[in-house]
């Protein structure tokens, strides 16, 4: 047996067979491997960044449009000059404007803030001289709690809640992985000062007057030093307020020589408010067993703490610490009434996710080994056991050093590789395995020159793969964020599995295989059978060529059909708006995946008050409450819920006001029950529709937070038009459409319902002649209208100081009709009552003006139902909506492009189309351009190693004849044709052309070896069978498990079905078609 | 693939590069894979478990009622004070050092009390100077008549002319006349007497003492302020705005804050027909009627009925706090409750006023023990209105 020079692969293999470093680095990988699953830190979904500021600016007294004119839209124009500005949303209210900035995802967040601080800053002096100084606030992921704990009680209110709360905070902030600790709901404490006007006025005193005195009397300072007998002492003043009774002994002023005290004017009250502004409840539900006791029953007070934890910690870690303080704080100082309840957990449902998703990878290791023990036999099976683990710990390692975290998506890269990396391991074992079957003197030699044999293909079919994982590194925006672990993980573990098949595979083998001495291994007769049937099979298309032809016709009748199968879905005996049609594949970007909880949003029209949504927010309650699957939720009446990514992105987190409410469910744990949570929200917006319908004017929106990049919502349509009534209209009748139309819920606008506000008109005559400037009156009436605080108690043991509040009961409410009972003091010390000063006038509220990418925007969306999706809603609405003529405009619909397309209103009200279709838009153009980009990329490697033109396209043959399997495969499950289908799909071209190119090296091969080419080809097709369906069935049954996840499903189905008929197509067409154009090239055997 | 040269393979070998150890054992895989999904597929359906029960609905026979929205008026509210009809500034007649002020602010005096006392010795005096002047005039006149006597004799007797008995007549008259003149004056220096007593001209309440024991008294400035207490009026400024919603005659309710709760029905008495150019208020008058502890001065608020308006109206004890929130219990078609969070304005006389929270026509509980709670049942009890 000659020498050759060994290529890479080879003396890869030959230094590491007697390399002590070999069995070192075995275990080495293995410790880091457990080392990095221990402290990577764990998420349940890779972590977004989509960096965001919200800048605000207030413009006292300005109407809507004139914030819009002079600030919001000059000011949009100025920061969207800022690069990496992806979106802008600009709102101008009364007297405020505001900006949000959302910036493309992977923009560095730091530099992009202070580019907008520094733009804000720079433009300030453009606005007009009334601005009071603008606002920049940060919109950070990791201020995003992770973790969340509520206090309820049947016995403490709220007000008492939240002093436990706010002392357990506390502690809490004093974790050094935690960040930002807040309370929600519960009433503050505060001195309230319960004015009564009529005294006010019978003493004489004005309230400016009062005020004054208040805050004058409310100061301590550092005077000074003063030296005496030798010694320095520091001199204080001290007059700050530190009890209730000094707030109530304060004399304000002296009438007919008399002093007044604060007493006398009104009650001075230590404590929490009586009138709240918004409430938060907690009750249990029947799936939890509190449900059943009756002091726990029903709605119960509650105060939430939530905790986020600092960027680059273990979500995991800082959960546990924070509950484990949190239940020592239990045990110390919590009252037994209160009981504490976690709710929220972000660390444990990664936990859970990534613990499922563990044992998920160790079912399909042992599947794929299943596979192997007896196809290979056991003591090959047991080195393919130690390389996958050894792959699977390298590619931990690699995360953890690139700073991937341990989440969903690398975890299912990781399953998704694991089929693919033992090729690589099996391919060379067999080598090996084949030449000492042979009967070798030279075991290490052997081995060393199998690996050499090997080496060429393994490592083009190697880079491949890694070349088309790669490519979906070009994903942009949240999709290239979220499935960016897919394309890091699968190419890096299946790089991996190359070296560790170069090095430790030969290693082992020529340590454990048997060694086969003399005898010619016996040729199973099964497999001879095998082999004969496929060379019968085969045969006749090679000589045929009618046979032939017809095949090839039917496999593009196929394919064709495939390809149709998506559009098929769209006609629907019930028009687009109706159920799929029987062999439709539904398309669904993002699969809604079972989560344990859920969000319910409740608007009701601006007018209502917010015992009303309260009212409201309790039948919803009632309703959750007995749903054998809720464990528990949260009712936040008239302020936001705790925030999450989804809420942070679709800025549900500014949702405060008294006519809004957001109820927080969680469910009983997935492995409790049998419903999906998508199955119990239909189930529950079935059950609430007799709310619904009672309050047709509220807005319901039940929020799944989305399996992958949040959206806005599922459906949206943003309707951009200069005149803001006709906005109005035409957004009322997009509204209507969307209502009318087949599977769309949730509806809801932006339009705000009309309201009447109570203008004061200040008679600036009358006002002269009484001697009263405006000012007197604005600081009357805030204060009297709105209460205010005036100063802050300084109270010993208090941590906060106690804010002084000046408020008007409503036993005493001075309606603005009723303003003759509020009285101005003059300069001359008369008291003039305000009705003679102001006017009073009703008329219709201002509506917000809401802006988009510089464009004025009214939103209209919706969600869809499980069995319909957005692009069928939107086919449906579009023919309707398009050139629909309202309010005397004709309407134009657009941004079903490819390219996101940016509002123009030059012709018009133009409709554009957003949420859900834009990502499936967005992600078809991109997954398109990638699946090019890996087409080329696959031709140019493979012509550079045939060097041919054409023998390329031959082995990419295989490439389509995946396709055929894939659509009918998802029609055959009934799963939806989504995001993770397409990644299948790429995924799918590395992995089948591994087959032809495998068959393509052997034809070569026996062609090499004397054997003409009609031989050559049945030959590599009848050897190669095995081994492809090998190479196939480990990619099936890895792929597997990877159905135990909905998200995943469409990757699982297009990398299963596409596997099998790609396979199954081509070994039956690859060599006949070989065959046949081999006769026209020759060059092609010669030239590798 | 690479061509190996130096590695000559027979066909044959290479047939054998998947060796299978047992005919079969691919199928065999997939089944056993097959199974394994199987099993993966139940395991990750775990068993669901029985939801919880409620706590079983506890009842309360307690009467409830349906709520209503009332007509109720819509008032206007105005600050004022007692102030008495009849106010008597008493003052000195002469001007006269005080020598003593008898009675002190708050007192009750009746008519015709002593009040004050000035200093009499100046007075004394003059009657004394009067009275001898009057002893001189009739020791004059007496002179006067025996001289006339004297001249009548001697005028008979003729000792005398006729010019002589003529001029002592005119003497007499003379003396007369002065003595009257000296009476006249005695009489005026002790009417001077009677204004040193400063006595109450009315039944009243002393409110205010201007000037002490010691001052000099003149005419003018008053020294006492006495009001009567029988008949008091309730003056209050109301608004420009107002005041054409304001009659004469019309009720008005005036609560005194010293009195406490109770409110008195008052009458309005004036209405003062010009308003305050600067405050543009105009004065009204309101008569109240007697009542104990009334006393002027006192601070009030007077309520004038300016209009009606709809509105719901619940009894105070319906409305009980929970968790930190006043709400009413609300009882559904199935005579369960619900706990209903309510926004109260204002105590009318009936009870609250609800401004939000509830409609008309809802039943509430309507007086709900410390024991009820939400989806608690209430059993028919007699409905109180």
């Amino acid at each position: 047996m000659a020498e050759p020079r060994l290529n890479l692969a080879g003396r890869l293999a030959a230094a590491s067979i007697d390399s002590k470093l070999t069995p070192l680095f075995v275990v080495a990988v293995f410790l880091l491997g457990i080392l990095s699953a221990l402290i990577t830190p764990r998420e349940e979904n890779p972590q977004i960044d989509v960096p965001g500021a919200v800048v605000s600016w207030q413009l006292p007294g300005s109407t809507a449009a004139e914030v819009e004119r002079l600030i919001v839209a000059p000011m949009e124009a100025r920061l969207r000059e800022i690069a990496g500005i992806e979106h802008s949303f600009g709102t101008a209210m009364p007297g405020k404007g505001q900006i949000q900035l959302q910036f493309h995802v992977g923009v560095d967040e730091d530099d992009a803030i202070s580019r907008v601080r520094q733009r804000v800053a720079a433009n300030r002096e453009s606005l007009p001289p009334a601005t009071r100084e603008p606002t920049v606030q940060q919109l950070d992921v990791d201020d995003v709690p992770i973790v969340t704990v509520s206090l309820a009680s049947a016995r403490y209110d709220d007000y008492a809640l939240r002093r436990i709360a706010e002392r357990m905070a506390e502690r809490l902030s004093t974790l050094p992985a935690v960040s930002v600790v807040d309370i929600h709901g519960g009433r503050t404490r505060e001195i309230r000062l319960d004015l009564d006007p009529a005294r006010m006025q019978a003493y004489g005193l004005t309230l400016r007057e009062g005020i004054a005195v208040l805050q004058a009397s409310n100061l301590s300072a550092v005077i000074g030093n003063s030296v005496q007998e030798g010694q320095n002492r520091s001199v204080h003043l001290k007059g700050q307020l530190r009890s209730l009774k000094e707030v109530r002994r304060l004399p304000l002023g002296a009438h007919d020589g008399r002093l007044i005290y604060v007493e006398d004017i009104g009650e001075v009250v230590d404590g929490p408010t009586e009138e709240p502004e918004h409430l938060t409840r907690l009750a249990f539900g029947a799936a939890d067993p509190r449900f059943a006791r009756r002091e726990l029953h029903g709605e119960l007070p509650s105060v939430t703490i939530s905790v986020a934890k600092k960027q680059g910690t273990n979500a995991v870690v800082v959960a546990d610490e924070v509950l484990d303080l949190v239940a020592r704080m239990q045990a110390r100082f919590v009252p037994s009434d209160v009981v504490v309840v976690n709710t929220r957990n972000d660390g444990e449902e990664a936990n859970h996710t990534v613990n499922k998703l563990l044992f998920d990878l160790a079912i399909a290791i042992s599947a794929v080994l299943l596979v192997l023990v007896p196809i290979l036999g056991l003591r090959q099976a047991l080195i393919v056991c130690l390389v996958v683990p050894l792959v699977l710990s390298l590619t931990l390692a690699a995360d953890m050093l690139a700073g991937v975290t341990i989440n969903r998506i690398s975890l299912f890269a990781l399953i998704l590789s694991l089929g693919m990396l033992v090729d690589d391991a099996i391919v060379v074992m067999e080598n090996i395995h084949r030449h000492y079957e042979l009967g070798v003197q030279d075991r290490r030699r052997a081995a060393a020159l199998a690996t050499h044999e090997i080496g060429k293909p393994t490592t083009t079919a190697t880079i491949t793969i890694v070349l088309v994982f790669s490519a979906l590194q070009l994903l942009t925006g949240m999709n290239g964020a979220y499935f960016a672990p897919i394309s890091f993980n699968v190419a890096v573990a299946i790089a991996f599995s190359l070296l560790v098949a170069y090095t430790v595979v030969p290693w082992a083998c020529v340590r454990w295989l048997p060694q086969h001495t003399g005898d010619a291994p016996v040729e199973p007769a099964r497999d001879g059978i095998l082999r004969q049937r496929y060379q019968w099979l085969v045969a006749p298309l090679m000589h045929n060529t009618r046979r032939r032809r017809w095949v090839v016709r039917l496999v593009l009748v196929a394919l064709l059909g495939s390809a149709l199968m998506p559009a098929w879905q769209f006609v629907r005996p019930g028009g687009p708006g109706g159920p799929v049609s029987a062999g439709g594949v539904p398309l669904s970007i993002m699969p809604k995946d079972d989560k344990n909880s859920f969000a319910i949003t409740l608007d009701l029209p601006e007018t209502a008050t917010v015992e009303r949504t309260d009212r409201v927010a309790r039948e919803f309650g009632e309703v959750l409450r007995h749903h054998p699957q809720v464990s528990h939720y949260l009712t936040y009446v008239g302020l936001p819920g705790v925030v999450d990514f989804s809420s942070q992105v679709s800025g549900g987190g500014r949702r405060a006001g008294p006519n809004q409410a957001e109820i927080r469910v969680k469910l009983a744990d997935e492995s409790q029950r049998r419903d999906t949570s998508m199955h119990i929200v239909e189930a529950l917006r079935e059950a609430t529709a007799p709310i619904r319908a009672r309050y047709p004017q509220m807005d319901v929106r039940f929020m799944e937070a989305p399996p992958g990049p949040p959206t806005r919502a599922v459906v949206l349509a943003n309707i951009h038009g200069q005149d803001e009534d006709t906005l109005r209209e035409v957004a009322a009748a997009v509204k209507t459409r969307f209502r009318q139309t087949w599977g769309v819920v949730d509806v809801f606008d932006t339009v705000a319902a009309d309201r009447e506000q109570i203008d004061l008109v200040v008679d600036k005559e009358k006002a002269l002649l009484s001697g009263v400037t405006t000012a007197d009156v604005e600081l009357t009436v805030r204060a009297v209208l709105g209460g205010m605080v005036v100063s802050q108690a300084h109270i010993p043991g208090e941590h906060n100081p106690v804010p002084i509040r000046l408020h008007v009961p409503r036993e005493h409410e001075v309606n603005p009709q009723g303003l003759d009972r509020v009285t101005v003091r003059n300069a001359q010390g008369e008291t003039v009552p305000l009705s003679e000063l102001v006017r009073v006038v009703r008329r219709p509220r201002e509506h917000p003006i809401l802006r988009k990418d510089n464009e004025r925007v009214t939103y209209v969306g919706g969600n869809v139902v499980a069995a319909s999706a957005p692009a069928f809603a939107i086919m449906d609405m579009e023919p309707a909506l398009n050139g629909r003529s309202v309010a005397g405009t004709r309407l134009q619909t657009g941004n079903l492009t490819l390219f996101d397309q940016p509002p123009d209103t030059i012709d018009g009200y133009e409709l554009l189309w957003e949420g859900e279709m834009r990502l499936t838009l967005d992600s078809a153009r991109e997954m398109g351009a990638i699946n090019g980009v890996v087409l080329v990329l696959i031709y140019l490697l493979m012509v550079g190693i045939y060097r041919s033109f054409s023998l390329p396209l031959m082995a990419m043959t295989a490439i389509p004849f995946g396709l055929i399997g894939i659509f009918p495969g998802h029609w055959l499950l009934g799963i939806p044709f989504s995001m993770a289908s397409m990644i299948g799909v790429v995924a799918l071209a590395g992995v089948v052309i591994r087959n032809s190119l495998l068959i393509i090296d052997f034809v070569h091969d026996y062609q090499h070896r004397g054997h003409s080419l009609e031989e050559a080809v049945k030959l590599a097709g009848s050897v190669r069978l095995r081994p492809i369906g090998l190479t196939a069935a480990t990619v099936i049954l890895g792929t597997l498990v990877l159905y135990r996840d909905p998200m995943f499903a469409g990757l699982a189905t297009s990398l299963i079905f596409g596997t099998i008929a790609s396979t199954v197509l081509t070994l039956l067409l690859l060599p006949p078609l070989y065959y046949r154009m081999a006769l026209k090239h020759p060059e092609w055997s010669r030239g590798a | 693939m690479t061509p190996m040269p130096g590695t000559p393979l027979r066909a044959a070998e290479r047939a054998e590069w998947v060796p299978g150890r047992r005919a079969g054992s691919l199928r065999a895989a997939l089944l056993g894979a097959a199974l394994l999904g199987a099993a993966l597929l139940s395991a990750a359906c775990g068993g669901e478990r029985a939801p919880h029960e409620p706590p079983p609905p506890r009842s309360f026979p307690v009467p409830t009622t349906v709520v209503t929205a009332q007509k109720l008026p819509l008032f206007h509210t105005g600050t004022g004070s007692v102030v008495s009809d009849e106010r008597v500034d008493i003052g000195s007649r002469v001007a006269a050092y005080i020598r003593a002020i008898e009675v002190r602010e708050g007192e009750q005096v009746s008519k015709g009390q002593r009040l004050a006392t000035l200093d009499a010795r100046d007075i004394e005096a003059a009657i004394r100077a009067a009275d001898a002047a009057l002893a001189e005039a009739r020791a004059a006149r007496d002179d006067a008549r025996r001289d006339l006597e004297d001249a009548r004799t001697l005028h008979e007797r003729g000792a005398v002319s006729g010019a002589r008995l003529r001029k002592a007549r005119l003497q007499l008259q003379l003396a007369s006349d002065a003595l009257a003149a000296a009476e006249a004056e005695f009489a005026r220096a002790r009417a001077q007497r009677q204004y040193v007593r400063i006595l109450s001209p009315i039944d009243g309440l002393v409110v205010a003492r201007h000037q002490r024991a010691g001052d000099m008294a003149s005419p003018g400035t008053p020294l006492l302020t006495v009001e009567s207490d029988s008949i008091l009026l309730f003056e209050t400024q109301v608004a420009e705005s107002t005041i054409s919603a304001i009659r004469i005659g019309d009720s008005v309710q005036v609560r005194i804050d010293a009195l406490g709760r109770k409110r008195l029905q008052g009458e309005v008495q004036r209405r003062v027909a010009s308003g305050d150019p600067v405050t543009r208020r105009f004065e009204v008058k309101i008569r109240l009627p007697e009542a104990e502890g009334l006393l002027p001065g006192m601070f009030g608020r007077a309520r004038f009925t300016v209009g009606t308006r709809e509105a719901v109206v619940v009894p105070a004890t319906a409305v009980v706090e929970r968790g930190g929130v006043r709400g009413a219990y609300v009882v559904d078609e199935n005579a369960r409750v619900r706990f209903r969070w309510l926004r109260t304005e204002e105590a009318s006389g009936q009870g609250l006023i609800v401004s939000a929270g509830l409609d008309p026509g809802e039943r509430i509980v309507l007086a709900p023990p410390q024991q009820m709670r939400e989806g608690d049942l209430v059993t028919a009890a007699a409905e109180a209105s």
